[in-house]
């Protein structure tokens, strides 16, 4: 246990006693030092939990001290130019979230100010950019009936150029999906806090594949205690734990991050994370929640889309049924040869199916009449 | 020889050709035979065709897989035999030598034999094979040849781990063959469309495994670019199940490995005008050699610039492939193929709902879902999908008189009644889901079909009762708030109070089985203050706050129950309330009119009115930003359900004034307004927040009345006319200030019109009243007072008023009567006047 603490003084001091142009290389060779990420990793959970056990005789005075002094390093941190820093600090913020949400919940607000101040900071640093000006991520939503690199719209059939498809073409460029801007906070209360911390969760999506696989693990941890914690009662403790308020894009963002890290190494970890999302999704009824839970549930189950345990990402090689023969898709009626037509009638309605078969030359109409 | 011979042999040979191309085997290897015995100096070349017919023959019943090998191995000796003999100097002066090395590799495959194969590849001189313009037979084998050549590489790799060198140069001859056999596939497939190719287990392999091999050694934008490239080539009728597969694929590579910084966009296609061509024309598909397959070129193309936009291109790409391919037959024999197409329209349905829920962009995965109900018969995910996708579509809360209306005909109410009607359809299909019949109670709550909600909660209930589900505090608590909402709409007596007792039962065994639920405990609150049993609605409240201090329905209440008159002078508290609740919620505007009302009676008018003032402001502020809140449709502002889905939480009063009738007063208000306004143009009608802020011009007006500022009250009243000027509050207000100041025809008239669009505004009758007994028509009087009562009992101004009428009247025991009950009700008053309050 002091090991550790013994590390993170060590760190603290060395990037204290940095001159300027040490910085650089400091960095590079930081981005990938586990030992110090696992015993700073350390460090936020045990502070959670002496936070449970807030009753216990003495307090670890040192530990609240070293919190604080490491939130500081990993602010400063954040706010050099080394992008190495910057990925080594934003690594720890579901955790951080976590542990921040956990006592605000607890209503223990003093011990995790100085977390507070540093997911304010980071925050706020987020959402301007390099000017100052408010950040916008935003994206064009592509519509099918504009022809595109990977498709002509013609030959998707006429059922894609639908009204929406056209309209969205018309305002492709003009409107665009977007996150931001959002205003900078002085103070994190009950009103922003969600938002805030789903920001910062959408920060961190950005940047998933570039952080450290270690990181992955502990934001499934995070996300899972965030959706649980208070649903299940310890076995004597006669008060639970107050639950933390979730919002729904909170949720969203979570689902992202622990969808990328199921085919990144931590399969069994992140299914849990989505699992507990899902049931917690439920638990308050949030059905654009439960739709995207269910969706990769599901999705795990379903034998076409790549599965987890499929090979590098979930990717492997999906050969077309042999069951398709020439002979059966003939009389096989699918959506491309199906057409209905309806006519204006008084006393019928005609619908007019043509089979359309393969072969060209070779083809029936017949005509209903209902 | 003769020429007719000659001519016979050309014949044959446009015969076999044809048969090739269509992989008629049997029919190549007859004529083969014919021409053997009529031309014997074709014979390598007819040698080479039984071989090769034989060969394809047995593949097309046995493709070259493990468990085939022992039989390849038995039955193609004889085909071996004839390609052998092809192979041979005459062959060679034939010109069919290599093709049957080729085909001789092919064999060796298929029986297992990896190092022959690759023997036979290297006699065929396929490494040094120039790229030009080839026959549509013949990219097929030059194709199925790389591809087997990539893959015997792969099967050899295994065991010889020589040196390191070694092996990456493998890998990388590995690549290029899998690289060059794609490119030839897709080239075949494209030139072949006419006779109905297929690629076949070997080439469709080769083409998947490229990327896969890029990922496994960490090149994932080498993987990315691959797929980019199969996927940028044109169409073909026989490529269409395999770029649902490539689509998919690389979708799910973009989202599960690359993000933000790590992307690469693709470049689009230069095209280079076709030298010594006279048309002018732009060519939509261009080709970048002669073994490179067709690419999409059009003008105006939509080039993806970050992940975002290529995931989504991807999915809604394959989403419509996936779709137009769904096998509508019903029929057992293609049960099969329905079962798969149905699934990779899910698969790719499922992604998009993941990368577009993110984003706001329900409508996508709700336009996809509608699509998919076409082939999906009774598909119960899909449907439980699209019930999802449609109830986060409904008006999500209920404000019956703040933002967007539910009225018929109006996009939210078309909204409700879609989810409501899919809910119907998707239920019976997840029989067991109690989740799901909770979303759907909650729509119609928020719809205000409240006996619809309880019946679909209290399914939920008895499901969750039966498998003793993790839900079933949740499924008492939905079930409960739905028997309080009814009781509160409700005017009859008996059901009115049947519906609390059922209410109250429900809510007391939701916070048994789960104590840690706030919204629980919330709901238990409110239903106790609605029965007037104030200390027991403390202690639940009390309970709502320690579940979650920050609640912001749990001040709300706290800050009502300790203002109400029994409370005393522990109004202080209320006070505490308010402000605690201004802390955590400061853009929240329902702190600032409780801080206000209490601050008229506890501290001084002036702090008062500087609240309402601050009122004012936040109200005109957040204009703006509620405009920007509801453009990237963001976050729900409070803890949604505890803090809107009753809005009007402080009043046991104006109970009577019911869901269905305060859309009556809107649509009345709004068609005076319309009316009003094709006269003067200029009226700001349908301004943003008109209504709130209306509102808080309203409460200035009562704030100055009760402190005597009748002038000043008067004109925020015009204030608030000026933004809603057919709202009855703005007319019962107006008629206050006209009694304050003793014109008491003139507030007649205004009680009376406010009555007129709202016919149950409870203050307004009571005031009505108040208004007949200054002018001393007092039977009229004791009319208005009474039916006051009627529609609310346990207001006590009410009963005071009319013991006063009463008296007047000389009816001695009637008044002293109706006195005992305001002195008796006067303690569950609250003093933070309710009808400033939003409803």
């Amino acid at each position: 246990m002091s090991e550790w603490k013994q590390l993170i003084s060590e760190w603290i001091a060395e990037y204290s006693s940095l001159q300027e142009n040490e910085i650089k290389s400091f960095a590079a060779e930081h981005e990938h030092n586990h030992e110090i990420a696992t015993a700073l990793f350390n460090l936020f959970y045990c502070e959670e939990e002496t936070e449970v056990n807030s009753h216990s005789k003495n307090p670890p005075e040192n530990s609240e001290e070293m919190l604080d002094q490491v939130c500081t390093q990993l602010f400063s941190f954040y706010r050099s130019k080394e992008v190495e820093l910057q990925r080594f600090t934003l690594q720890f913020v579901p955790t951080l979230i976590y542990n921040y949400l956990s006592s605000v919940a607890r209503g223990n607000l003093k011990s995790c100010r100085c977390i507070e101040t540093l997911l304010i900071g980071l925050y706020n640093f987020e959402v301007v950019d390099e000017n100052g000006k408010p950040k916008v991520v935003s994206f064009r939503l592509p519509s099918l009936a504009q022809p595109s690199i990977y498709h002509e719209p013609l030959s998707l059939g006429p059922q894609f150029l639908t009204e929406n498809a056209l309209r969205r073409w018309e305002e492709c460029n003009t409107k665009l999906v977007s996150w931001g801007p959002l205003s900078q906070v002085e103070v994190i209360n009950a009103q922003n806090r969600l938002k805030v911390m789903s920001a910062l969760y959408f920060i961190y999506n950005r940047q998933l594949s570039l952080l450290p696989k270690l990181a992955l693990r502990h934001f499934c941890i995070a996300a899972s205690r965030i959706v649980t914690q208070g649903f299940h009662k310890k076995i004597g403790g006669n008060k639970s734990t107050p639950r933390i308020p979730v919002s729904p894009n909170f949720l969203l963002e979570m689902i992202e991050g622990a969808y990328f890290a199921m085919f990144n190494e931590f399969y069994t970890l992140a299914l849990q994370a989505v699992k507990d999302i899902d049931k917690r999704a439920q638990y308050e009824l949030f059905p654009e929640v439960m739709l995207v839970t269910s969706a990769v549930i599901n999705s795990l189950k379903n034998n076409s889309s790549g599965q987890p345990c499929d090979g590098p990402m979930g990717i492997s090689v999906a050969l077309s049924p042999a069951t398709t023969t020439v002979t059966m898709s003939k009389s096989m009626i699918t959506n491309a040869s199906f057409r209905t037509k309806k006519l204006p009638g008084k006393m019928y309605i005609h619908i007019l199916i043509f089979f359309t078969c393969n072969l060209p030359g070779f083809s029936l109409s017949y005509s209903v009449f209902l | 020889m003769t020429s007719r011979s000659k001519n016979a042999v050309r014949i044959y040979e446009t015969e076999i050709d044809k048969s090739r191309e269509e992989s008629n085997w049997k029919k190549v290897v007859d004529l083969a035979q014919q021409l053997k015995a009529r031309s014997p100096q074709h014979e390598s070349l007819a040698h080479f065709l039984i071989g090769e017919g034989k060969l394809e023959a047995f593949l097309e019943e046995w493709p070259p897989t493990k468990e085939n090998i022992e039989r390849a191995q038995r039955e193609l000796s004889e085909a071996r035999g004839y390609l052998t003999l092809a192979t041979d100097d005459a062959g060679k002066r034939a010109g069919v030598a290599l093709d049957a090395h080729l085909l001789l590799g092919k064999l060796n495959y298929a029986c297992g034999a990896y190092d022959d194969a690759l023997k036979h590849y290297k006699l065929a001189e396929l490494n040094t094979l120039t790229e030009k313009e080839l026959p549509v037979r013949s990219i097929r084998i030059v194709a199925e040849s790389y591809a087997i050549k990539g893959l015997c590489l792969e099967e050899n790799a295994v065991p010889g781990s020589t040196s390191r060198y070694k092996q990456a140069e493998k890998e990388a001859e590995t690549i290029r063959s899998f690289e060059l056999a794609s490119d030839l596939t897709l080239l075949y497939l494209q030139r072949a469309q006419a006779a109905g190719a297929r690629a076949g287990p070997t080439l469709e392999t080769a083409l998947q495994r490229v990327p896969i091999l890029h990922i496994r050694a960490g090149r994932l934008q080498n993987a990315i670019d691959r797929y980019r490239s199969m996927l940028t080539a044109v169409e073909s009728a026989s490529t269409q199940a395999l770029r649902l597969t490539l689509t998919r694929q690389l979708a799910e590579v973009l989202m599960r490995g690359v993000t933000g910084q790590v992307y690469k966009a693709p470049v689009q296609l230069t095209v280079v005008p076709q030298q010594g061509t006279l048309t002018r024309r732009r060519e939509d598909h261009v080709s970048e050699g002669p073994w490179k397959p067709k690419k999409y070129a059009g003008i105006n193309q939509f080039v993806p610039r970050n992940e975002y936009e290529e995931v989504v291109l991807l999915l809604l790409v394959g989403e419509a492939m996936a779709v137009r391919d769904a096998v509508l037959s019903q029929s057992a024999e293609f049960e099969a193929a329905r079962k798969h197409s149905l699934e990779n329209a899910v698969a790719v349905i499922d992604l998009l709902a993941l990368a577009a829920a993110r984003w706001g962009q329900l409508c996508l995965v709700l336009e996809s879902l509608e699509r998919a109900m076409k082939f999906s018969f009774g598909c119960a995910h899909v449907w439980r999908q699209r019930a999802l996708a449609t109830a986060a579509a409904a008006p999500a809360n209920p404000r019956p008189l703040h933002h967007e209306h539910l009225v018929p005909g109006s996009n939210a109410w078309s909204a409700g009644i879609r989810a409501h009607s899919v809910m119907k359809r998707a239920t019976p299909l997840s029989p067991d889901d109690a989740p799901l019949r909770l979303v759907a109670a909650n729509t119609c709550y928020n719809m205000g079909w409240i006996e619809d909600g309880i019946v679909l909660a209290e399914e939920a209930l008895a499901l969750q009762e039966r498998d003793e589900g993790p839900l079933l505090a949740r499924a008492c608590l939905y079930a409960g708030i739905g028997h309080q909402m009814k009781a509160q709409k409700t005017n009859s007596r008996i059901e009115k109070e049947s519906e609390n007792e059922t209410s109250l039962k429900l809510l007391l065994r939701s916070v048994q089985i789960d104590d840690n639920d706030h919204l629980a405990f919330y709901y238990l609150a409110l239903q106790y203050m609605y029965l007037g049993m104030l200390n027991e609605a403390m202690d639940a409240t009390r309970s709502c706050l320690a579940a979650r201090a920050e609640c912001g329905g749990g001040l709300r209440l706290a800050t009502a129950l300790w203002s109400c008159a029994c409370a005393g002078p522990r109004a202080t508290r209320a006070l505490a309330a308010a402000r605690l609740a201004r802390h955590h919620y400061p853009t929240a505007d329902w702190p600032l009119w409780a801080l206000a009302a209490l601050q008229l009676t506890w501290e001084s008018g002036e702090a008062a009115l500087a609240t309402g003032k601050e009122l004012l402001t936040l109200l005109n502020g957040a204009e703006a930003e509620a405009e920007a809140d509801a453009e990237h449709n963001g976050y729900t502002e409070l803890d949604a359900l505890s803090d809107s889905q009753h809005a009007d939480t402080h009043s046991n009063r104006d109970a009577a004034s019911i869901r269905a009738e305060s859309a009556g007063v809107y649509r009345v208000e709004r068609a005076l307004s319309d009316a009003a306004s094709s006269a003067a143009t200029t009226r700001a009608r349908h301004r943003p927040r008109a209504q709130p802020r209306a509102q808080a011009w309203l409460l200035l007006a009562d704030l100055c009345l009760r402190l005597g500022r009748v002038s000043a009250a008067a004109g925020c009243v015009s204030e608030a006319a000026a933004l809603t000027p057919f709202s009855h509050l703005v007319l019962y207000t107006r008629g206050r200030v006209h009694a304050a100041s003793g014109e008491w025809e003139e507030a007649r008239t205004c009680f009376q019109n406010a009555l007129a669009i709202h016919p149950t505004h409870l203050d307004s009758i009571v005031q009505l009243g108040a208004a007949y007994y200054n002018l001393g028509w007092l039977r009229l009087a004791e009319k208005s007072l009474r039916e006051a009562a009627a529609l609310e009992p346990s207001r006590a101004d009410t009963w005071r008023r009319l013991s006063l009428v009463l008296a007047a009247l000389g009816e001695c025991g009637a008044a002293a009567d109706a006195a005992a009950a305001a002195l008796h009700l006067q303690p569950h008053a609250p003093s933070v006047p309710h009808h400033h309050l939003p409803l």
